[in-house]
């Protein structure tokens, strides 16, 4: 006999897969072949290719440019068109005060990113203007300027470009003005960091295009240079020209193969994709009839396989991340500099690795759970049993079942650990409330995966029992199983808090949490939906999201501990070391200074003397490429710059030391250093600039570093930054945001570090050590050791430290001790983690939550058939929790936002008024302050106030003390519309203005240094960068605290509600069984509520109206029994009185007979047959009389059935048959052909046909022809269950509608003769057979009575019914039980 | 031999090396640099890095760890793979030890610059900075 395949391969490779899957190995091949195909022609159509590509480039590149320009066109008509400005322009046009309003327009204009717009009056002179200040470009030379829209293009030296459109602003013909807008398309950076990035078409087109494009803007253009290609505006301006460069031969192939390898993974991708949800639907409608002792292990391992391979098919075929390059959407999921890890062979490769990884898994996980959930509700009853042996099986299974749960937990952090020690992501940043998009995904991917270990975790204390077969009517009672559980447990964590290679592996802590969540899930399963509460439900999710990231949360911070712990033992290591990032910064920034052409020449005009002025002069020279330079805030370094001539001799100085040598001593010391660094220069090959880090010349443990090159002309210049012998921790007020990445390093961001000697600070960096000597006790426990590692508590605050002894250089250097600190999170810095945490797995649960949403407003079948009152609770104290903590939230976050603002624009006030200050204290006589800056210069002003300050005359910058943020053009060299629109027309002193350097926002205060006429003259500002930097810390910190401590409230919210929620509806429940109760005619007190409240009354009331009601009850039963009595007494008397009367009378009227007789002595054949006649009458009367006693006695007597399997045809057509004979009818009988075997008293059953019968007859009028049938049917609902359908229909003249209700009450009835009772027994009958009775009627058409019992078991197994547990049970029965005749067979 | 003994040498075996440090020679470091650069063994390269390395991939810097660097070393040398690398320039400090490399691909013409730094930890050489730079025109 041929094997049946299982149905779930049967399925899989049904038809319409093979034709799925064959159209795609097609469609593979097809690819494969045409991708051979196409390489092997590139060798003739290469060139051709490359010159029609460049073509197509350069066509989209001028339809880009085309477009750029329209919409500038656009946007500057639309302005040039607005009512406000041509009235503002017309009103400038005549008495000048137009130009305010024009101010209000231009600083009210919403630009969009790199765009910039300037109003001019058609002298033209500029009267407003907001955004970026680029110079004036050549349209205005144009005759036709101010006659019609003109194009243009503008270069702002070597770093910004920008296209420009000019638009009239016309008032009928004539023209007031025009409007000029512009938006860049090159933007350079002098560095780049977080916040300072190059924007360029060269690299826009470049990633766009897949190849070098290069752009060459302004007039300049290469026309002649092959590969060049002209590029215009619309109205024919050249802008400049673009160089699109080919790819050769070899890497066009490989570009074309791998296009094609791109299509033959869609295929396989789509492969794959096929047989993953096939397998999964399939699988998954299959579990619920198969359930898991259905479904055959090698089905579930199968399964499982397929996800497996799949998976690594993926993974090895690069998808989907080989579709994700360049500016794709999802290529940063893709990007191994984000998170890239080899744990896990391959699978955690990148984040969107992980993420896809995690889903795999989940699915995996879900299906076991389906396929093994009946195995789940027969375990469930466990907890009822109260046997306290514990079985060898038991104890077996319990510590299985934990070794899985340490496997999978171990398995988990490893995985939580490498996504954290294997990325740069910073996922605890206080970046606000919402984490990053990649973070988002990472925290994402990690919670599927708790999620997934959590329920399989669970699920598998099941499947263990169930592999060793443990019974589940002898498991130990709950405190036995407990006592196992906890000591496994307990032994388990032993082993791995003492082990260390297991601890490593997995720290206790984690597997005690796993452990934890695992029995919860395991008894409780939380996530088992029910009909009464489904599972995608916010009052669900909400917890389901919350635990799960608390068993993530320890997790992730362990391993950021960790992270962080690595990176202060390599702080330490490097400290020593390492090269100061900031100060080789600072070294080629004056260097750079040095190199410009400004420099050179201010250098070339020096007289060549050897006077003591050319001495002074060059020294001031010198000194001024300090000026802005980040060297000059070098607080902890000794700087000293020279210049030398080609023989070595010393021409200028600058030093910052406090005690200085005299010159002349000094002179000679840099003059013996000058062969040493001009060897060295040699070797670095004589151009340049070189920076060395060098030993230092004082002390061999501290470093030097020295920048050295070549001077425009003769000479060379020598930067020597050195460190102090004790290094103070004076901050430097260089902002992060000026700095280039990694001037800040990662290695050092939040950690202080220190170097002692013999317990005493030599140096430091960062601010967390202030003391100048080693602590006593650190001194003491480093005896022998190497490292150490100490939570210290300094001043109220808590700090990590990090201990290592060096081994010295030198000998009798001392003993060397680097020390690295970091402050300790607290409560709320954890919160803040968690909640992260919790905002991730909120939104990856979103789509579910909607989902089901979705579904169930769809399907109102899958709404709960009830909504219990203590969801409705736990709703109401969900919504008015979560509304209260989000509004908190944002007046939290309004207040710290507010706080934050009115700090920064104090500390501006604050800072400006001391300018003021110092400018009065300069004042001569009467004059004004402002008067003071045409004396002093501003770089004397700014180190007086230590601030860096502009100052601006006539709208432009005039002064500088860092010109090089101005030059750079990081600082626009024209004062904001904002600040003109205040100090100028608005008549304000004082006024900050947001300002963005890069992407970094900051704020800039302005104060007005009027003139005697009250008019700014100078107006001097103040930017924020080193302070907003820290108050934007401060402020983060403060969110961050802010949004944990709601996190908090939103848990305390939360178990409360639930807690809430139980109290109020636990004694409601009460009550509501106790109704349920008195429904079912039970009346037992519920248990009492010692709230004290009105809860606690109303159980109280409903106890004592429960008293009441039994006793009424009880009242009324003893009523309802006498008036049954009284009832059948009036019966009684009625029906005996009935036929009294007749008898009576047949007595009266045979006396009389026989008087007469004896007085006339009349015939006495007439007497005889009087004599007859009444005594026959008497008779019947006496028949009826003991027909109505036995009919009462009947009734009175509740029947005894025995119940017997009996053939209900076999009894109708005996009832048929009695009254066919009684009445003389012809009955009609149409009876199912089988045997239909019910079980019920034999003789009931037929006294309840005779009377459906006798009625029947009885209730066709005498001018008809009785028409009467009897038929059975068979049927089955929806349960499966059989049952028999009896009809007994006449023709009669049916049952008038006021009489149904009365048919089936004893005592009624339509006839004289009836007693009314033989509906009312036929029901009882019918009803102990757990059947039903009925009837149809219609008037004058005939009445159909009904009956409705269930068909035996025993016949239902042998009409072939199967698919029930019944029916395995039925089927140990004889067969032949429906052929047996009917009460033949055994009770 | 027993069962006992096999773990014994087994452990031993597998142990051993790893728990004993020796002195490496400069030309050993380079040449197992270079070897692992020419043959685009990521994996090989990363062995030979501090488990934090700083690896500045034409642009900014970022602290790595191993397995992170291993895979970010496996992409650029898909990206552009070797055909030639040499040490141009070397110098050392106590403890740290500067290489300059010209790493020729096979598509660019120029050679990307390649800076290394080693830090000597306890007596072993390890890559603790890794700067590609663009190559130049």
């Amino acid at each position: 006999m041929a094997e049946t395949p299982h149905p779930l391969l049967e399925a899989v490779w049904s038809r319409n897969s093979r034709l799925v899957l064959t159209f795609l190995v097609l469609a593979a091949l097809f690819t494969w072949v045409g991708g051979i195909w196409d390489v092997s022609r590139l060798d003739s159509v290469h060139s051709e290719l490359s010159a029609e590509k460049r073509v197509e480039a350069v066509t989209l590149i001028q339809a880009e440019l085309d477009n750029l320009y329209a919409d500038l066109r656009s946007r500057a008509s639309k302005i040039a068109r607005q009512e406000e400005v041509v009235d503002g322009f017309r009103r400038l046009e005549e008495n000048q005060s137009g130009r305010e309003e024009l101010v209000q327009i231009a600083a009210s204009l919403r630009l969009d990113a790199r765009q910039f717009v300037e109003f001019y009056d058609p002298t033209p002179t500029l009267t407003a203007w907001n955004g970026a200040v680029f110079p004036m470009d050549s349209a205005v030379q144009d005759e036709r300027f101010l006659g019609q829209v003109q194009e243009s293009l503008v270069l702002d030296g070597p770093s910004r470009t920008a296209v420009i459109v000019w638009v009239p602003v016309r008032d009928g013909t004539s023209v007031l003005g025009v409007i000029r807008l512009g938006q860049m398309v090159e933007s350079k950076m002098p560095l780049k960091n977080d916040y300072l990035r190059d924007y360029t078409w060269d690299e826009e087109w470049s990633r766009r295009l897949g190849r070098t494009v290069e752009f060459t803007f302004g007039e300049t253009v290469r026309t002649s240079v092959e590969g060049d290609y002209l590029i215009r505006s619309p109205l024919d301006f050249p802008v400049g020209s673009v160089s699109i460069t080919d790819a050769d031969l070899a890497a066009w192939r490989t570009i074309k193969k791998a296009r094609y390898a791109d299509v033959l993974a869609f295929w396989l991708f789509m492969l794959i994709f096929y047989v993953v949800v096939r397998s999964t639907s399939i699988l998954w409608r299959y579990a619920p009839v198969g359930g898991a002792s259905r479904v055959a292990k090698g089905t579930v391992s199968g399964y499982l396989g397929i996800l497996l391979i799949s998976r690594w098919i993926l993974l090895i075929a690069h998808i989907p991340s080989r579709w994700q390059t360049g500016k794709a959407p999802l290529a940063p999921l893709f990007d191994p500099q984000h998170l890239a890890s080899v744990f896990g062979f391959g699978s955690l490769r990148t984040i969107g690795d992980l993420f896809i990884t995690a889903l795999a898994i989940s699915l995996g996980a879900l299906m076991i759970l389906r396929l093994s959930a009946p195995l789940r509700e027969r375990i469930q009853s466990i907890l009822g049993y109260t046997n306290s042996q514990v079985s060898l099986r038991v104890v077996s299974s319990i510590v299985l079942h934990q070794i899985v749960v340490l496997f999978l937990a171990g398995i988990l952090f490893q995985i939580a650990q490498h996504a954290v020690l294997d990325s740069t992501l910073a996922l605890f940043a206080r970046s606000g409330l919402l984490p990053e998009q990649l973070v988002i995904v990472v925290f994402g991917a990690l919670l599927l995966l708790v999620f997934s270990v959590i329920l399989l975790a669970g699920r598998s204390l099941w499947l263990v029992t169930e592999a060793f077969r443990v019974q589940f009517d002898v498991l130990p009672s709950k405190k036995s199983l407990l006592l196992v559980v906890g000591t496994t447990a307990a032994v388990i964590t032993a082993l791995i808090a003492f082990v260390e290679p297991v601890g490593i592996l997995l720290p206790a802590e984690i597997f005690i949490i796993v452990v934890s969540v695992t029995y919860v899930t395991a008894f409780i399963g939380p996530i088992q939906p029910t009909r009464r509460s489904p599972i995608v439900v916010l009052r669900r999710i909400v917890p389901m999201v919350i635990v799960t990231s608390m068993v993530l949360f320890p997790m992730l911070e362990m391993s950021s501990n960790r992270k962080v712990e690595m990176r202060m033992q390599d702080a330490a290591e490097s400290f020593l070391e390492d090269r100061d990032s900031r100060v080789m910064f600072a070294i080629s920034q004056v260097l750079g200074d040095a190199r410009s052409d400004e420099f050179g020449d201010n250098l070339e005009l020096v007289p060549a003397d050897e006077g003591f002025a050319r001495r002074s002069q060059l020294d001031s020279l010198v000194e001024s490429v300090t000026k802005g330079s980040p060297l000059s805030a070098l607080a902890t370094y000794d700087v000293t710059i020279t210049l030398f001539d080609d023989g070595g001799s010393v021409q200028g100085r600058y030093s910052n030391l406090n005690r200085r040598l005299p010159r002349a001593m000094q002179d000679v010391a840099d003059e013996s250093e000058f062969g040493l660094f001009t060897a060295m220069y040699d070797d670095f090959g004589n151009s340049g600039s070189m920076i060395e880090k060098l030993t230092g010349s004082k002390d061999q443990n501290r470093f030097r570093y020295a920048g050295f090159q070549l001077l425009r002309g003769d000479g060379f210049i020598l930067v020597l930054a050195e460190q102090r012998a004790l290094a103070g921790s004076a901050a430097s007020p260089f902002p992060k945001v000026l700095s280039p990445g990694g001037y800040y390093g990662e290695r050092y961001s939040d950690l202080s570090v220190a170097e002692f000697r013999d317990g005493v600070l030599v140096r430091t960096e960062g601010k967390n050590f202030g003391r100048t000597i080693m602590d006593r006790n650190v001194t003491v426990r480093l005896r022998g050791e190497t490292e150490l590692w100490t939570l210290e508590s300094v001043r109220d605050r808590e700090y990590q430290t990090y201990y290592r002894v060096e081994e010295s250089l030198e000998q009798n250097a001392g003993i060397g001790v680097t020390a690295v600190r970091r402050r300790t999170t607290n409560v709320f810095d954890q919160l803040y983690h968690l909640l992260r945490i919790v905002v991730a797995g909120l939104f990856l649960a979103m789509p579910f939550y909607f989902g089901g949403l979705f579904f169930r407003l769809r399907n109102p079948s899958l709404q709960p058939d009830v909504r219990q009152f203590r969801d409705k609770v736990l709703n109401a104290f969900f919504s008015v929790g979560i509304i209260t903590v989000v509004a908190m939230g944002f007046v939290g976050l309004g207040v710290v936002t507010e706080e934050n603002e009115q700090a920064i624009e104090s500390w501006l006030r604050q800072h400006l008024e001391r300018v003021e200050q110092t400018l009065d204290l300069e004042t001569r006589g009467e004059e004004l302050p402002y008067r003071v800056l045409d004396r002093i210069s501003v770089d004397s002003l700014a180190a007086r106030v230590g601030l860096d300050l502009n100052v601006y005359h006539n709208l432009e910058v005039e002064q500088a003390s860092r010109p090089e943020l101005i030059r750079d053009r990081l600082i626009e060299r024209r004062l904001p519309i904002e600040a003109y629109e205040a100090l100028y027309f608005k008549g304000f002193r004082f006024i900050t203005v947001e300002e963005k350097l890069g992407t970094f926002a900051y704020k800039a205060g302005y104060l007005a240094l009027t003139d005697e006429r009250g008019i700014p003259h100078y107006v001097v500002s103040i930017p924020t960068l080193p302070e907003q930097e820290r108050i934007e810390e401060e402020r983060a910190r403060t969110v961050a605290y802010l949004f944990g401590a709601l996190l908090l409230l939103v848990l305390v919210v939360m178990v409360t509600a639930s807690l809430l929620a139980n109290a109020l509806t636990r004694p409601i429940a009460q009550l509501r069984a106790g109704l349920k109760a008195v429904a079912a005619g039970h009346f037992e007190r519920i248990s009492k509520v010692d709230t004290g409240d009105e809860i606690a009354d109303l159980v109280d009331s409903f106890n004592t109206m429960q008293d009441q009601i039994e006793e009424s009850r009880n009242l009324l039963g003893q009523q309802e029994r006498q008036m049954a009595w009284r009832e059948m007494a009036r019966q009684v008397a009625h029906e005996i009185k009935n036929p009294l009367t007749p008898m009576k009378l047949s007595i009266q009227h045979l006396r009389t007979a026989f008087n007469r007789r004896s007085e006339d002595g009349s015939d006495d054949d007439k007497f005889s047959r009087k004599f007859s006649q009444t005594t026959t009458t008497l008779i019947e009367q006496i028949d009826t009389l003991a027909r109505i006693a036995n009919e009462f006695s009947s009734f009175g007597r509740m029947p005894k059935h025995i119940r017997e399997e009996v053939n209900l045809n076999d009894v109708i057509a005996e009832a048929v048959e009695l009254m066919q004979a009684e009445d003389n009818v012809i009955i009609e009988m149409e009876l199912h052909p089988k045997t239909l075997i019910v079980s019920g008293d034999r003789e009931a059953v037929r006294r309840v046909y005779v009377n459906f019968l006798k009625n029947a007859i009885q209730a066709v009028p005498d001018d008809r022809i009785a028409e009467i049938s009897v038929s059975t049917n068979l049927e089955t609902d929806v349960r499966g269950v059989s049952w028999v359908l009896g009809r007994v229909s006449d023709n009669g003249s049916g049952i008038p509608r006021n009489l149904w209700e009365k048919i089936f009450v004893p005592s009624f009835s339509t006839k004289t003769s009836g007693t009314g009772l033989g509906l009312a027994i036929a029901r009882r009958t019918i009803e102990s057979m757990d059947g039903e009775i009925g009837f149809d009627t219609e008037l004058n058409s005939g009445t159909t009575f009904w009956i409705k019992v269930p068909l035996s078991v025993t016949e239902t197994r042998s009409e072939g019914h199967s698919g029930s547990e019944s029916d395995s049970k039925a089927s140990k029965e004889p067969e032949s039980g429906a052929d047996l005749p009917a009460g033949s067979r055994p009770n | 031999m027993n069962r006992f003994a096999s773990i014994v040498l087994a452990v031993t075996l597998l142990l051993g090396p790893g728990n004993s440090v020796q002195a490496q020679s400069r030309e050993q470091v380079i040449s197992e640099i270079r070897a692992s650069i020419m043959s685009a063994d990521a994996v090989g390269l990363a062995r030979q890095t501090v488990s934090s390395v700083e690896i500045a991939l034409f642009g900014e810097g970022r602290f790595y760890s191993r397995g992170q660097a291993t895979l970010l070393l496996k992409e650029f040398f898909g990206d552009f793979p070797p055909d030639d690398f040499k040490i141009i320039n070397f110098t050392q400090t106590p403890s740290a030890w500067f290489l300059e490399g010209a790493y020729q691909t096979k598509a660019s013409k120029s050679p990307i610059p390649i800076f290394m730094r080693l830090r000597n930890s306890r007596g072993v050489w390890k890559i603790r900075e890794l700067l590609i730079e663009e190559a130049d025109g």
